[in-house]
């Protein structure tokens, strides 16, 4: 136990050393704010987790990763000073967000982007601008991990962009024919999935597997940075996640759509609840790790022969 | 080549002109800049007027149009940046001023996301709620209870509420498409011109 003991001493004394300073204690001020926001944050990541969302994962990849490169060049990090100019900027991007605090208590991505303003004012009030050219990884990774769901950027650009229920009538359209392929008498109208046997099935927004493809992207985007690939590998494993995600998608409607005409409610209950997802991500993730590392496999091949 | 003639006499062959035409350039930039920065506060405050800070529609409306000038401002900061190089002091104070109204830029836009989102979702809502009203009537009307010329059969009025149900739903996209639109403009202009701001006052608080 005697480890703990040391951490809190020198937690204390860095504390103490805060304190008697002017930045130290604008830092301080906007650490109390991440304090405030944690156990929010934790609490969605934990609960989401476990209704099959991948955002616990990926999002404590992401923070390892970025904060990883800080903790093995924490000796030239010591080095680095802002300038004057570096300070106020950063001192005034904190207190700002500060200030604005206690008006957006009720929304969790409003705080998510206050304490992403007052990391980047302690970035900046501390290490200076070079910081975020010095260190890109964390400058990457880190604003990622900030929101519970970062997939919901990428949700709101995709709907922003596209035909209303496009994704979802694609969905519904190849269910329906690897259903007829079956031997099932399935029809497709719009996003919905007419089974002979009984009542329809609709693929609504959250089981059109955008998600999915999304999360197995960013997957793709860690393992990428992980394993040190260029841009352009990178670029492709991103793009067969997504394409893994979607296909995968498929077979799950099928499943739905079966499940609601022929083994009853109590059935299509537990495929579409959280015990079905985590099973589904589970064998997702199992596939696109042995995709991604026939991948990493052939390219390193490549690139010895190169 | 030295006997040709030269057109125009070289800049650093004359420095008393050359420091006149600068001296001229810069109090042009403090004249138009300024004219920028007063048609900017012209503009902010009669758009402002009444203020109401509490008022949804007044916010986002304010917020819109002071996003959409403030590329105004910043070419006016810019303009009296330039003029006032060589006093320090005025410098100064200048960059503090850009750096407040950048931090205030970039930290206003979590404010227009809420009140798009916000705005966008009372939209909704009140499309919803006269559709229903409107359902509500043709039910009425189908029950019998309210009187009507013999030639309006009930397939007609099957048609006209699956009519107005896709009425509804369009103007629900539509609606959904304008706000967010004009919210992610308005973000994109207040972002933008906050990191120039925060650059401009980097350089105006700079010493030396």
């Amino acid at each position: 136990m005697g480890w703990i003991q040391q951490i809190g001493q020198q937690s204390i004394e860095w504390l103490h050393t805060q304190v008697k300073t002017n930045h130290g204690r604008i830092v301080l001020l906007g650490l109390t704010v991440g304090l405030l926001y944690f156990p929010l944050w934790i609490y969605d990541l934990v609960i989401r987790s476990i209704s099959g969302s991948t955002g616990l994962v990926l999002i404590s990849c992401a923070a390892l990763m970025g904060l990883f490169p800080l903790w093995q060049k924490r000796q030239e990090l010591k080095q680095l000073t802002a300038s004057e100019e570096d300070k106020i900027i950063g001192h005034l991007i904190i207190l700002g967000s500060v200030a604005i605090f206690p008006f957006f208590r009720a929304d969790m991505w409003a705080q998510a982007l206050i304490w992403l303003f007052i990391m980047a004012g302690i970035t900046l009030s501390t290490w200076g601008a070079i910081f975020f050219t010095q260190y890109p990884l964390t400058t990457l990774l880190i604003p990622m991990t900030v929101y519970t769901r970062p997939g919901i950027i990428a949700q709101g650009t995709w709907r922003f962009l596209m035909p209303p229920n496009f994704l979802e009538n694609i969905m519904a359209a190849v269910s329906t024919q690897a259903l007829q392929w079956m031997g099932q008498a399935a029809t497709a109208q719009g996003r919905f999935i007419t089974m002979p046997a009984g009542g329809a099935v609709e693929v609504a927004w959250r089981c059109n597997g955008f998600n999915m493809a999304v999360a197995m992207a960013v997957t793709g985007l860690l393992l990428g940075i992980f394993f040190k690939r260029t841009r352009l590998q990178i670029a492709r494993l991103m793009l067969v996640g997504a394409a893994v995600g979607l296909i995968f998608n498929v077979p799950r409607i099928m499943l739905m759509a079966l499940a609601h005409a022929y083994w009853g409610d109590r059935w299509f209950e537990f495929w579409h609840g959280s015990w079905g997802a985590q099973i589904f991500v589970g064998m997702l993730f199992t596939v696109y790790y042995y995709t991604a590392m026939a991948m990493l496999n052939r390219q390193k091949r490549s690139l010895r022969e190169a | 080549m030295t006997s040709l003639p030269r057109p125009f006499p070289s800049q650093s062959a004359s420095p008393v002109a050359s420091q006149g035409s600068s001296a001229a350039g810069k109090n042009i930039c403090t004249i138009v800049g300024l004219t920028c920065l007063l048609g900017f506060l012209v503009d902010t405050v009669v758009l402002s007027t009444p203020p109401a800070p509490f008022s949804l529609e007044w916010r986002v409306n304010v917020l819109q149009q002071i996003g959409d000038r403030s590329i105004v401002l910043l070419f006016a900061t810019a303009l009296l940046m330039y003029a006032w190089l060589g006093q320090r002091q005025l410098k100064r104070v200048l960059g503090f001023i850009c750096l407040v109204l950048g931090v205030a830029f970039m930290l206003s836009c979590i404010l227009v996301i809420r009140d798009s989102l916000i705005f966008q979702s009372e939209t909704l809502q009140n499309i919803s709620n006269q559709e229903q009203q409107a359902q509500s009537q043709l039910e009425e009307a189908r029950g019998g209870r309210v009187d009507f010329p013999e030639s309006v059969t009930p397939e007609q009025l099957q048609q006209a509420s699956q009519q107005l149900a896709n009425q509804a739903s369009t103007m629900k996209q539509n609606a959904r498409q304008g706000i967010t639109k004009a919210g992610v403009a308005s973000m994109g202009n207040l972002i933008a011109v906050g990191l120039g701001m925060l650059g401009l006052g980097r350089l105006g608080i700079k010493r030396g």
